[in-house]
């Protein structure tokens, strides 16, 4: 299990475990000078709705620059995740 | 039957089916968030009227984000007995958009699920059974395209005899549940890359996104300004040159030339003829500002504006200016009310509602108000400057960029709470909807006839009768010291610093006929759009930020102004 900051682009990986509330990742990209967990509070349940969960099979599409935002692909739905968000989804590569 | 009421992923065409249905004229755009505010209109159905509302777009019924406990208001004030859901759905990404039908069907009310975007499927290789699907979840499905009405009928015929589906799933199941009626439903075939997609990938794409950004916003702005500049010096100009001067110059010699009448309706005669920039009548100048200097540049701004909005490219902007937009301390889709300030503020700063945090709303409403000038201030600067060229023109926005992140910056320190992450969904692009889009553009310059037009007009009457009453006079030699000390403007622009309250295009237009000098009036351009932000704009701040937040932001205002501007007065 590694978390989607590691994983290769434009593979398969299957969702393993989505850290939910608390602070999952923060410091992981730097970003936004002050906070966090707020905004994350209810990330799991966000995730979720967007239909990120155990078992979903994504994509990474590309990491943007200097810690920005990370993009995959669900089914015919992209989405834009910030890194340390994207930090406490961990996936592993879908075996052939 | 007495209420309707349209639920929705965001962004899944719902204010579009509630265009359609009410006939009432709302804005759509391909990305999400465009209605946070829910609207209320009616319809008629079997000759009743039926109100219906357009809910904000959530992914589920719990209150997780202010649209989701706005959606589950509803939920709990309406009658199961006189109220039908209409679930929006994009057939594009049935199984995501299913989570929210599914909870929406274990409610009590009865409920239609729409398949919106259905055209799109066929050349994304998506089949989907209806007829399975609605046995499936026991409520209508329709199949529809709502920007060409495709499937309203249909929907209308049904919406009198939907009855509740009994339908009972418990939260932990959903999900297997929506996988179950995937998998016996949809069937998704590969399919070659089409263009769009391939223009997908490149705009987000690391190294290429960032050249492509370029490119976009380059040729936007060299769009708008040949859109503008093109209506202006064909269009406009000379229907005022032509037309309404030779009509005028009649009325001038009806009510004779050195009465009040003719000094607040003409103006001066600037040698020996009206100067629609400068004569600063009513019906001269004042008509002249609105139509002929600002309207042009609004209507090639709205736009352009419009196309990047339903084209779907602003969310890719977002993606790819987030960890910019991050040094002032709001993630990447705070980029959309930024440009939206540059048509108009006021739109602008309700648009900050997309921002999830107090201390988002708060940074970007203030920097934006402080720091983005709107379209009839820039067409002004433009009509002011333009003769010095790129001289005259670049020290004004090249200041007004360093403000915006500067006190962005220092905001971003000092302003606690959160700065959440970007999450945001990247919808496909689409070709738009050229009728929707045109409409759109119109509804954006009819608000700024109907608003700013009567503002501005009152505005330079309130000029002449300040004038003539001695009241400028008055403030000027109270104010004016300090103004001429520390701006190193003229006594009698502080007229012009007045009426910038009420507008700040009149307000720049009122700095013409005093012949400063190209350093006078790039520090009276700058300090006009940061010290205080228009009236309009004002009452929204207001609204949106409450008395405290709405007092600090003006401090900041009014300070920055006076201090930029002094040392743009040392520089120049």
């Amino acid at each position: 299990m590694i978390s989607l900051l590691e994983a290769r682009k434009n593979v398969p990986l299957v969702v393993k475990f989505v850290a939910g509330g608390g602070r999952g990742g923060k410091g992981m990209g730097g970003v936004s000078g002050r906070g966090g967990g707020g905004g994350r509070r209810n990330l799991c349940r966000r995730f979720s709705n967007m239909g990120i969960r155990e078992g979903t099979v994504i994509i990474k599409l590309s990491a943007q620059p200097f810690f920005g935002p990370i993009l995959i692909r669900i089914g015919n739905c992209e989405i834009a995740v910030g890194r340390g968000m994207a930090s406490s989804i961990l996936v592993e590569e879908v075996s052939e | 039957m007495k209420r309707i009421l349209l639920f929705g992923n965001p962004n899944v065409g719902k204010s579009a089916i509630f265009t359609r249905l009410t006939g009432v004229k709302i804005i759509a755009s391909n990305y999400p968030g465009t209605t946070v505010e829910y609207l209320v209109g009616k319809t008629r159905i079997e000759n009743k009227d039926i109100e219906v509302v357009d809910v904000p777009g959530t992914y589920s019924l719990r209150p997780d984000s202010p649209a989701e406990k706005v959606a589950q208001k509803f939920i709990d004030e309406s009658n199961p007995k006189e109220t039908v859901i209409i679930n929006v759905v994009d057939s594009t990404n049935l199984e995501r958009n299913l989570n929210l039908t599914l909870h929406l069907l274990s409610t009590k009310f009865p409920v239609i699920v729409l398949l919106n975007f259905w055209d799109e499927t066929k050349h994304k290789g998506i089949t989907i059974n209806i007829r399975k699907l609605s046995e499936l979840l026991k409520a209508p499905v329709i199949p529809t395209v709502a920007i060409t009405g495709y499937g309203i009928q249909e929907l209308r015929e049904k919406l009198s005899k939907a009855t509740p589906s009994n339908f009972n799933v418990k939260e932990k199941d959903v999900w297997n549940l929506v996988g179950k009626i995937i998998e016996e439903t949809q069937i998704i075939e590969h399919h070659r890359h089409t263009f769009l997609q391939i223009l997908e990938e490149i705009s987000t794409h690391p190294v290429m996104g960032i050249t492509f950004a370029g490119i976009v916003l380059f040729l936007s702005f060299l769009i708008i300004r040949l859109i503008g500049e093109g209506l202006i010096g064909f269009v406009f100009e000379p229907i005022f040159e032509n037309l309404w001067g030779p009509v005028l110059l009649k009325f001038s010699a009806f009510l004779g030339d050195s009465n009040l009448l003719h000094k607040i309706l003409i103006g001066e005669f600037i040698d020996g003829k009206i100067d629609f920039y400068q004569s600063f009548g009513v019906l001269s100048t004042g008509l002249f500002i609105p139509i002929a200097a600002v309207l042009p540049y609004i209507i090639s701004f709205y736009f352009v504006l419009s196309i990047l909005e339903d084209t779907g490219y602003l969310p890719r902007l977002a993606v790819l200016m987030d960890r910019f937009m991050h040094q002032i301390g709001i993630h990447g889709m705070g980029i959309v009310p930024m440009l939206l300030a540059f048509g108009c503020n006021v739109p602008g700063v309700l648009a900050t509602r997309i921002m999830e945090t107090r201390r988002e709303r708060l940074i970007a409403a203030t920097v934006m108000s402080i720091s983005i000038p709107c379209m009839a201030q820039i067409a002004m600067i433009f009509g002011l400057l333009g003769k010095y060229g790129i001289r005259g023109i670049a020290p004004v926005f090249i200041t007004l960029f360093l403000v915006w992140i500067i006190i962005g910056k220092t905001m971003s320190r000092f302003v606690s709470g959160d700065s959440p992450e970007i999450f945001t969904e990247i919808p496909p692009y689409r070709i738009p909807y050229f009728k929707g889009l045109l409409k759109k553009v119109w509804l954006r310059v009819s608000w700024f006839l109907k608003e700013a037009l009567p503002f501005v007009l009152i505005g330079v009457l309130i000029v002449n009768l300040f004038y003539i009453l001695g009241f400028i006079d008055f403030i000027s030699r109270i104010f004016g010291p300090l103004l001429t000390k520390i701006l190193g403007l003229p006594a009698e622009a502080i007229a012009a610093l007045f009426i910038g309250f009420l507008r700040k295009d009149v307000a720049i237009g009122m700095l013409a006929p005093l012949g400063l000098s190209m350093g006078q009036l790039i520090t009276a351009s700058v300090v006009l759009t940061m010290y205080f932000p228009c009236i309009a704009t004002f009452v929204v701040l207001f609204k949106e930020l409450r008395f405290w937040d709405t007092l600090k932001a003006s401090i900041i205002m009014v300070s920055s102004a006076l201090f930029v501007g002094w040392i743009l007065n040392l520089i120049y």
